[in-house]
């Protein structure tokens, strides 16, 4: 795979690295990487891979861009607001670097699609928010053989890995169920639209990722598997910690992965394993239209969509406790919403379990099936 | 005997505090009861713990001076 004049140019810094060189360079131009996640790690992870001159870089993501993505998520700006972020960074990167090849997925991963988009890649970056999404690339990733490199972060900490990595001598390293068995209960893991984040962590986390992707194609410097590197953005502490390979947690994967068309990721991350009332957007639509009395809960702390449903309360996911008193008990139905519906199954899962409550349902998919609704209403 | 403990991510919240100490103990499952007992909440959540930078199980022997680090999983990105 040779290099073009331009590509000599562009790709001069690496060239003059002894550790990167021209063997390097061919070695990234040859690679095929499947970043999943266009989020706060996703940006700057697309922006140095494509630089890095990765000559193929898949991008998954199923959201578009929003005004409060912004602040961490500086490979996009105002314009690109309401697009597809897989759309938006493929068109900026390709500006970036014109000599490697971009493919977006504007779709979420999930266990019917993940076989067919991660075998066409050699290395897998999770770059995902969730815990479902962080099993299924760990399990899939067992299953075809790949490693992946994972990230992510809370508030001021982040966690960067690199999972199921095969080394030279042909030995199989840990894979992120060796480290987390089983998914926390949800609402014992808030994510960052609940908790918040700043700007820079996942920037500082992503790049960490970018830089393992590189070192391993590359074949060059020590990379983080079988340890997990922790960042703390407050006191500046980084620490590592190893880990061992749990034979007994790979086979969970590959029993998981061999059947992943019924497997439900959701599910299994979900409390207790146990199953919370919902509602979809048109069946919502319909009760309403039928003057049914409904209660409707907005759990937002902050909007991707501007748009709310008529009528509601609004009680963030923190603020629920101190104000149960407010949720109706005469028997109507109550309906929990947000942006994408996974705080308010939070926010259901949290009063079925624990406060007693039949009459409370969440909105499946949230704010984002409601809105497509309307749009088929149309 | 004395164990440092230091908590990341959530555990900290829950905890009120990075790090502690915790005295006459020597192994990780009386370390845990300890820690639970003192901190109820820490139950509900699911975390690793190292001992001096090595994630250990359950019934890992511990020493005057050990570093006990205990972390959750992060879904943020």
């Amino acid at each position: 795979m040779n290099l073009n004049k331009e590509e000599i140019q562009y790709y001069h810094r690496h060239l003059i690295l002894p550790q990167i060189g021209k063997t390097g360079q061919q070695a990234l131009k040859k690679a095929n990487v499947l970043v999943i996640g266009a989020g706060g790690l996703g940006c700057p992870i697309l922006m140095y891979l494509s630089g890095a001159g990765i000559g193929r870089i898949g991008i998954v993501d199923p959201d578009k861009v929003a005004v409060s993505n912004l602040h961490r998520q500086v490979l996009y700006g105002f314009s690109q607001v309401g697009e597809f972020k897989a759309e938006a960074a493929v068109n900026r990167l390709k500006d970036l670097n014109p000599n490697i090849v971009l493919k977006a997925y504007a779709q979420r991963l999930s266990s019917k699609n993940a076989v067919d988009l991660v075998s066409q890649y050699d290395v897998v970056v999770d770059a995902t928010d969730n815990f479902p999404a962080r099993y299924l690339i760990n399990d899939i990733c067992v299953y075809l053989d790949k490693p992946f490199v994972s990230g992510s972060v809370d508030r001021f900490q982040g966690q960067v890995s690199v999972f199921n990595f095969t080394d030279g001598q042909g030995n199989k390293w840990p894979t992120y169920r060796c480290l987390f068995p089983k998914p926390p209960a949800p609402e014992k893991a808030p994510d960052c639209s609940q908790n918040g984040v700043i700007g820079v962590l996942p920037g500082i986390i992503g790049n960490l990722q970018a830089n393992e992707v590189i070192k391993m194609i590359c074949g060059v410097g020590e990379i983080l598997s079988g340890k997990i590197l922790i960042f703390d953005a407050f006191s500046n502490q980084t620490m590592q910690f190893s880990i061992q390979r749990n034979e007994q947690a790979v086979q969970l994967a590959l029993q998981n992965a061999s059947d992943f068309g019924s497997f439900d990721y959701e599910y299994f991350c979900s409390s207790n394993q146990q199953k919370i009332n919902e509602i979809s957007a048109v069946d919502l639509y319909k009760k309403l239209q039928n003057k049914e009395k409904i209660q409707l809960i907005d759990t937002r702390s902050a909007r991707e969509f501007q748009v709310e449903l008529p009528n509601s309360v609004h009680i963030s996911l923190n603020d629920l406790q101190a104000n149960i008193d407010k949720i109706s008990r005469n028997g109507n139905k109550v309906v929990f919403y947000c942006d994408h519906g996974i705080s308010s199954a939070k926010a259901v899962r949290m009063l079925q379990n624990h406060h007693n409550l039949k009459n409370v349902f969440n909105l499946k998919g949230g704010l984002a099936a409601w809105l497509k609704k309307e749009k088929i209403e149309q | 005997m004395q164990i440092n403990v230091i908590f990341f991510g959530v555990l900290s919240d829950v905890v009120g505090k990075n790090m502690l100490t915790i005295q006459d103990t020597d192994n990780m499952t009386d370390l845990k009861r300890k820690l639970i007992t003192n901190y109820p909440d820490l139950i509900d959540y699911t975390y690793r713990m190292a001992v001096n930078q090595q994630m250990v199980e359950d019934n890992h022997r511990l020493f005057d001076n050990d570093i006990v680090a205990i972390m959750p999983p992060f879904a943020g990105g």
